[in-house]
């Protein structure tokens, strides 16, 4: 953290809070739950907590970077639906499991190319690009898919949803999640590249002015988003041990958009806030938690997450002014 | 008017005793200031005085801890500058306010339309009063137009005739003439004076000197946050107004280049421009440039100067001729490949296109040079801070650390930052457009002063300056143009104010006959 400049006590609590809006609520909910849910306090809840949330967390690192470029990507619910499907399809059709997931990988980065070409190449509008592409790619998944659900069993499958280490019962899920948080930071804190994409997000004429390449920086940004978009469609396929492409992925965008800007990433690009982004990203699976434990109605999870939505970024716009 | 002037109210708008903090910093401290009926009071002082933070109180944008503001006598608490605005106090500030995708009719009227019996706008009243106001300002354009089709100047002149069409009693012009040339801010000066015949008061901000005692009556000078006095503007001179804004002016005195300088004259040309011609911008433009030589483009708004800084930096393509670095032609295809040359630009358009405003001093200031301290994509931090510090040391950038938001900087600290960017490379050529433009005056001598430092350490310097004394003081050649013709050539002790103006005067009216005598051959 920066030396603060002079203020009030009371700024700095008030300034605290709001950088920190996203771990405060999940400690909010955590104590509710501690108070109110029996049997929360154990840490079998951490790890459902963490292995519920990976597949969002690699979708929101991914998303992090794309926003604080100053864009968005509204397909990675469909590119889970994509890699999910495909890995699935290849599994049960007697493919090799590694190949397997390469393929589904490989196929995702295509979607992010296509993404950042529309984008940087062809200057369409991000909203418009990326709607047409959430469509076209859960389409082209529940065609290849013919729609139908199937069960995938597979070794890999289930060692990394199922397996757990140690005598405190760690989820092997925790390590990729791990991971993928650890890349992020260095890539966005560390890297030439991270500062190119944050400068970009800044001002893309000042950014091109300085010799970076805007275009460039977008597509790898793009990239980036797709292929951990790849990695939780798979992480979802192992987890429920089926293919869905009807409800893989489903909103996992709005969660992830969401994550990200409660956790302080401007819409508007030229910051990336991993911290915040990782509480988020908790949040969001702590109040579906919440509500499934308090027994009400499930679908007021949507409604609760939309008013911390509101909440957080009212927060944001009351710290600009 | 009704008001009969009693004593009470001999001052249009007042502000008695105002002090205003921001946490526990004072940012004005007791400060009185007033401005009569029909008059001009300019509001002078470096950045960080106070002026615009008073401004901001008189408008509503900032409430004040203590004091009074007073219009017409009667004490007003203006909220918000809608609140202002319905009182009676308009401004126009640098960058307008007004919405530039609306017709010239629409940014006009807009919250004060012109309505039909059924309630619904009537667009031909409207158009035709919006016609007959600007008509009145000897303004003569189609008012359906989208204001972002028009001048920079009429946009302004547009923003003005809002406050005649609000019925403004006061009118505030904050840095209203940076972006006019010299024709057009003497139109902005005819209309002002025609506001002051109506009994409206107008508050002037501006960094141009000269403007100062060319319109305004009075002068009030504030600095670090307290009044230092009011003046009026007939009693004194440029010199003891600059010293009243600056105080101490100790170790600011502006260096002036040495004139012929004897080395420059064997030295090889370092870039040069061929025949540059781009439609209705530039026409057969040679220009050349040798390492340690500083080269002035001197010129009006429109003349093609920054157009020009755009073709050698390879920032535009759209225009024909050659280009020649180190005795080679090139063919420099963007801004990156201009940087690898070490060819620099630093843009007249700090905040939409030279600073990362969310980004900190250091990251703004390696942003091009970054590779250097990259290896497998991961910056060296050590190697990155070490350059970061010797360079804001050198430049003295004043910043509570390196990694400050370089948005919270005043804008001379922003700019010598931005200069930063481009000495901790490997530079040869560096263009400056505007550097000292909306920066205080104690910044501007000390970027004048780097610049010629820049020049003896061997660079070549582009300099373009719509301020011509900077260009007087600071050149040993000055290219001046004309409507993208370059009309005269001017180098060591020719170079002056007059000779600079008469350049433009007569370049301006060979260039008009040359097109008379086209259009007839054309006939």
């Amino acid at each position: 953290m920066q030396k603060k400049t002079l203020t009030s006590k009371a700024g700095t609590a008030g300034h605290f809070a709001i950088d920190n809006a996203a771990a405060l609520m999940c400690v909010v909910l955590i104590l509710y739950n501690a108070l109110f849910t029996k049997n929360f306090v154990q840490i079998n809840s951490l790890w459902n907590l963490i292995a519920q949330t990976t597949s969002l967390m690699f979708v929101t690192m991914g998303m992090t970077l794309v926003i604080s470029a100053g864009c968005t990507d509204l397909s990675v619910g469909a590119i889970m639906a994509i890699s999910s499907s495909i890995c699935g399809e290849y599994i049960v059709s007697g493919g090799n499991q590694a190949a397997a997931i390469f393929l589904a990988l490989g196929i995702s980065l295509v979607c992010g190319l296509i993404n950042g070409t529309l984008v940087a190449r062809y200057k369409l509008q991000p909203l418009v690009a990326m709607l047409v592409a959430r469509m076209v790619y859960r389409a082209a998944a529940q065609i290849y898919t013919s729609g139908i659900a199937r069960n995938v069993s597979s070794s890999i499958g289930a060692f990394i949803a199922q397996k757990r280490l140690f005598s405190f019962r760690l989820p092997v899920i925790v390590i990729p999640m791990i991971l993928v948080i650890f890349l992020t930071w260095f890539i966005a804190k560390k890297t030439s590249f991270g500062k190119h994409v944050e400068a970009v997000g800044n001002n893309q004429r000042t950014a091109y002015l300085c010799g970076i390449s805007v275009a460039g920086t977008i597509v790898a940004v793009y990239l980036f988003s797709s292929v951990l978009a790849g990695f939780g469609g798979l992480i979802e396929l192992f987890r429920s041990g089926a293919t869905d492409a009807n409800t893989i992925g489903l909103d996992y965008e709005m969660s992830a958009i969401a994550a990200v800007t409660i956790g302080g990433t401007s819409m508007r690009g030229g910051k990336a806030r991993i911290y915040g982004s990782i509480a988020g990203a908790l949040l969001m699976t702590l109040i579906t938690m919440t509500v499934n434990f308090s027994n009400i109605t499930y679908q007021m999870a949507n409604i609760l997450k939309g008013v911390v939505i509101v909440f957080a970024l009212a927060l944001h716009s009351i710290e600009r002014s | 008017m009704e008001n009969q002037k009693t004593e009470k109210q001999e001052y249009l708008l007042e502000a008695r005793n105002i002090y205003k903090s921001f946490s526990t910093v004072p940012a004005l401290t007791n400060v009185d200031f007033n401005l009569r009926r029909g008059e001009v009071m300019a509001l002078m002082g470096e950045n960080g005085a106070g002026k615009s933070t008073l401004i901001k109180i008189i408008t509503g944008l900032y409430t004040k801890d203590s004091g009074q503001v007073l219009l017409d006598g009667k004490e007003i608490r203006a909220r918000s500058v809608l609140e202002s605005q319905q009182l009676g106090i308009q401004s126009v500030f640098q960058e307008l306010n007004l919405s530039p995708f609306l017709s010239v009719a629409e940014n006009l009227f807009i919250g004060h339309e012109i309505r039909n019996k059924r309630g619904l706008i009537d667009w031909k009243k409207t158009n035709e009063e919006a016609k007959q106001i600007l008509a009145e300002m000897s303004v003569y354009i189609d008012v359906k137009k989208p204001l972002k089709d028009l001048t920079a100047a009429v946009q302004q002149m547009v923003a003005i005739a809002r406050a005649v069409v609000v019925n403004a009693k006061v009118l505030i012009l904050d840095e209203a003439t940076s972006s006019l040339d010299a024709d057009e801010v003497e139109v902005l000066f005819r209309e002002i004076r025609r506001l002051k015949t109506k009994g409206i008061g107008i508050i002037y901000i501006t960094h141009r000197m000269n403007e100062v005692f060319a319109i305004s009556d009075r002068i009030t000078v504030l600095r670090n946050g307290h009044l230092i006095g009011v003046y009026e503007s007939a009693a004194i001179n440029m010199s003891q107004l600059i010293s009243s804004m600056i105080g101490d002016a100790k170790g600011r005195e502006v260096v002036v280049r040495k004139k012929e300088n004897p080395e420059l004259k064997n030295a090889p040309v370092l870039y040069s421009l061929r025949n540059i011609n781009k439609k209705n911008r530039l026409y057969n433009v040679d220009l050349e440039i040798k390492s340690g030589e500083i080269v002035g483009l001197a010129g009006l708004l429109g003349s093609g100067r920054t157009e020009l800084a755009r073709i050698i930096f390879g920032d535009d393509q759209d225009f024909t001729g050659e280009r020649y670095f180190k005795g080679e032609r090139v063919n420099l295809k963007s801004p990156a490949a201009s940087i690898k040359n070490g060819i620099a630009y630093c843009t007249e358009e700090r905040r939409s296109e030279g600073i990362f405003a969310l980004m900190g001093v250091d990251d703004n200031i390696i942003m091009p040079s970054m590779d250097s301290y990259v290896r497998f994509g991961v910056i060296n931090r050590k190697k990155k801070n070490a350059v970061v510090k010797e360079y804001i040391g050198r430049l003295a950038v004043k910043t509570p650390s390196s990694s400050m938001e370089i948005r919270k900087l005043s804008g001379g600290n922003q700019q010598k930052a931005l200069v930063a960017r481009w000495l901790c490379m490997d530079t040869k050529l560096i263009i400056f457009d505007e550097p000292t433009r909306g920066i205080d005056v104690g910044a501007k001598a000390e970027i004048e002063k780097l610049i010629q430092e820049l020049a003896e350490q061997g660079l070549a310097v582009l300099y373009i300056s719509s301020e011509f004394e900077e260009l007087v003081r600071g050149c040993d050649r000055v290219i001046v143009l004309y409507e993208g013709h370059v009309v005269s050539e001017l180098s060591g002790m020719d170079i002056s104010n007059e000779s600079i103006t008469n350049a433009i005067a007569e370049g301006g009216r060979t260039v008009r006959d040359a097109k008379k005598l086209q259009e007839e051959k054309g006939v």
